[in-house]
């Protein structure tokens, strides 16, 4: 008692009741404040009186546009094909707001650069933290899809990944994902689609022996790309009828020279040159096999030849070899003609950005009609009003939308959950004199049900090549018969 | 089975790819004679060479009538090795003035120019590969045995050895050629015998930036104008300094070579190992001769 009262005699009574009222005052003020800033719409309608909106089917919900974060690379050897996912994303936002926008809310957008896994992380967090998005579409590189999953489960932002295709990412970086989903289809695809083109169009089952050289970039994709044509070629063909002469791996974008290679190559008599070089690299390399006559003593098996900007493979590339677009979209399939989801597409694309999409530019303005539908259903699922991201989120989950390439999956369930699935065409490459570039004919459309692992197939990622499709492929497709 | 065109196509490759760095050792080579400088810039500007052939002379000539081959080989290279010289001509004052600063100094200045000059050319050209092979497909190629080889690199070849004749000759049979030897091996002595060092400081820089930019209108042809192509080749140039010796004219000559030959043969059977085997090379010549095979002989 004594303690209490020595502390009272100190401060005088009109002190303490100066600082009392003070107090409370402050306290006042800082409590609304906060109150006014954390609080829900309705409740700040209500502090400062503005009518709230009536709930409905597509009435605005909120005045507030949408903000969507788009992350690629703009430069270096990855823009030819990363730029695109900024078009593709750019025209569907554009489209989507002259139709009046996702529930009356126009989407705005704000563009990072992509990188190194540790800066594309960062710009990532800038976009979620600093730009405050709703919801982020990109990613080019397989090597940044699994460095950025796992922030945008812990900061908790929507997050459609338009490539970054590398099996990893769901199959161990984050495996039971919540709001990350990706668009393209799975890596391993791609070369299973290469080999499964080279054995059907090259005729390779009729053959007695079949000298096969690789040539990859030295990372994550290219030995994926390695592996996968690998495993098929010996599954379906056999293993003693495919001898593999050559493996050469130049570092990605570190090569402009590959006249080493190519003689290398040339040296070892190969039937094919299975590659998975894009780019800029497959530029290079291609001219300067022209040179050396590459081209009439072998064919080449590609994953990538037609799929970075369609112009960027010329005229002079040679007919008849086997050519990729990354087992995605060709601009020419669907054809226009027959399909008027792509000939809308192609047209708006080519008139917007003066150049013919590829499959990143499909990839991302799927994204963000994926996005629409999905806030949609949600909205009409709950009747009415803009929905929460978990309902964002089960609504996305076993969503089909049909894109310029045609219907898309987003898987709901194990293994590979929120992965998208789409047939996937590989090709015959002849250059078309009324485009003035090599162009991808014959598409051959393989159901993507029989080159990537199904629901429910409970088997573990080969331990030497990384993905559950190799174990799968080693484990149940059948010796010497073509999938298809 | 090896066969005796796949073993000349190989050695074909190893003087094709010696020549490329040949005309970039040699420059190199010149300015730390003269000036004691590893300018680490040297590289960009056979960069430049290739963008200013690839990305604006060849966009320029697309517009006129088919020239002929011959003056599409000997014109664009010669103009860009001009261009290129008028450029280091430019950055020269910076040159000179890291010089006669410490090594460390000396390293962040030219690897800074270097970066700058990568942005610049992602400003002018754009980020993606240019490429212009007009010059490269019209020269067509030749026959060996069961297998063919683009004539193209044959003229660079022979192109590039009439240039290691005319340098040698230079060096060692003109009065002009003697001040710049001299300047390398003891640049005090010559400058107090009356030798202007400076003009010869100067005429190494541009000399040097010569050669790179006819380098770089050369190679492009072949290959591509690409950011981070002056990295590509300046990691080369360092193997090649280490090997051949710095600041030594038949250093450059046996470096290039060396280096060329050992990226050749490390792709025919080692292709994983390529880099690594060259800087394990370098590594062996610096502890075992340090001075590097050629270096030590001066010029």
């Amino acid at each position: 008692m004594r303690k209490w009262g020595g502390i009272l005699e100190r401060v005088s009574r009109r002190q303490f009741l100066k600082g009392l009222i003070g107090g409370l005052v402050a306290g006042g003020i800082i409590g609304a404040g906060i109150t006014y800033v954390a609080a829900p719409e309705a409740l700040r309608r209500e502090i400062t009186g503005q009518p709230s909106p009536q709930p409905g089917p597509f009435t605005p919900v909120l005045s507030r546009p949408l903000k969507m974060g788009i992350q690629t690379f703009f430069r270096g050897g990855g823009a030819v094909l990363g730029e695109p996912i900024y078009r593709g994303a750019v025209l569907a936002a554009e489209e989507i707001n002259e139709a009046g926008g996702i529930l009356g809310r126009k989407i705005e957008w704000v563009a990072r650069d992509e990188g190194t896994a540790e800066e594309s992380v960062r710009e990532y967090r800038k976009l979620v933290e600093e730009d405050k998005i709703d919801f982020y579409v990109g990613i080019t590189s397989s090597g940044n899809t699994p460095a950025i999953g796992p922030v945008a489960e812990e900061l908790g932002m929507i997050t459609l990944f338009a490539d970054g295709c590398t099996d990893f990412l769901f199959e161990q970086a984050i495996k039971n994902p919540k709001f990350v989903f990706r668009i393209t289809n799975i890596q391993s695809a791609d070369g299973i689609a290469a080999a499964i083109g080279a054995i059907k169009y090259l005729d390779l089952m009729k053959k007695d022996k079949i000298r096969v050289a690789h040539i990859h970039p030295d990372y994550a994709y290219g030995r994926n790309a390695h592996a996968h044509i690998s495993i098929v070629l010996e599954k379906v063909l056999g293993k003693d009828r495919v001898e593999f002469v050559y493996e050469g791996w130049p570092g990605l974008f570190r090569v402009t020279d590959f006249s080493p290679y190519i003689t290398e190559i040339m040296a070892n008599k190969p039937d094919i040159v299975a590659t998975s070089l894009w780019g800029g690299d497959f530029v290079n390399f291609y001219k300067q096999a022209l040179g050396y006559g590459l081209f009439s003593r072998t064919k080449l098996v590609t994953t990538l030849s037609h799929g970075a900007k369609p112009q960027a493979t010329g005229p002079d590339y040679p007919d008849g070899n086997v050519a990729g677009v990354h087992a995605n979209y060709y601009f020419l399939y669907p054809h226009p003609e027959t399909y008027p989801i792509n000939k809308s597409f192609v047209e708006r694309y080519y008139k917007r950005w003066n150049e013919y999409p590829n499959f990143e530019a499909e990839g991302a303005y799927v994204c963000v009609y994926l996005y629409k539908n999905a806030v949609e259903l949600a909205s009409k699922l709950r009747g009415g009003g803009w929905p929460e991201v978990d309902e964002i989120i089960a609504a996305l989950e076993g969503m089909t939308i049909y894109g310029p390439a045609g219907p898309l999956h987003i898987r709901a369930r194990q293994p590979n959950k929120h992965q998208g699935y789409k047939d996937a065409i590989i090709g015959i490459s002849k250059s078309d004199p009324n485009y003035g570039f090599s162009i991808l004919v014959d598409p051959l459309v393989i159901p993507i049900s029989r080159i990537t692992v199904p629901e429910g197939w409970d088997g573990t990622p080969d331990p030497k090549a990384g993905t559950l499709a190799y174990s799968w492929i080693r484990a149940t497709w059948k010796e010497g018969v073509l999938p298809i | 089975m090896v066969v005796f065109e796949d073993i000349l196509i190989r050695i074909l490759n190893i003087f094709y790819g010696a020549s490329i760095f040949f005309l970039i050792a040699v420059g190199l080579n010149l300015i730390y004679g003269v000036m004691k400088l590893v300018n680490l810039a040297h590289t960009a500007l056979f960069a430049f060479g290739a963008y200013i052939v690839a990305g604006t002379l060849m966009k320029i000539l697309a517009g006129f009538v088919e020239l002929p081959v011959g003056f599409l080989i000997v014109i664009p290279p010669i103009a860009a090795g001009l261009t290129v010289l008028a450029v280091s001509g430019a950055i020269s004052p910076l040159l000179t003035y890291a010089a006669r600063k410490s090594e460390d100094v000396q390293l962040i200045l030219t690897f800074g120019l270097l970066l700058i000059f990568e942005d610049m050319f992602r400003g002018l050209w754009g980020p993606v590969p240019v490429v212009s092979n007009e010059a490269y497909m019209r020269s067509g190629m030749f026959s060996l045995g069961g297998s063919q080889y683009p004539l193209y690199n044959i003229y660079v070849m022979i192109f590039v050895g009439g240039m290691v004749i005319a340098l040698w000759l230079f060096l060692h049979k003109t009065r002009v050629g003697m001040l710049f030897r001299a300047t390398s091996m003891d640049i005090e002595m010559t400058s107090a015998l009356g030798a202007d060092v400076r003009k010869v400081i100067i005429g190494a820089i541009l000399i040097a930036g010569l050669l790179a930019g006819l380098g770089g209108g050369l190679y492009v042809p072949a290959a591509s104008a690409t950011l981070g192509m002056s990295i590509e080749y300046l990691v080369y140039a360092f193997v090649i300094i280490v090997i051949g010796g710095l600041g030594s004219f038949v250093g450059s000559l046996i470096g290039s070579f060396i280096v060329s030959a050992l990226r050749t043969l490390s792709l025919a059977f080692f292709p994983e190992l390529e880099l690594a085997l060259l800087y394990v090379v370098a590594i062996a010549i610096l502890l075992i001769k340090p001075e590097g095979l050629g270096g030590g002989k001066g010029w």
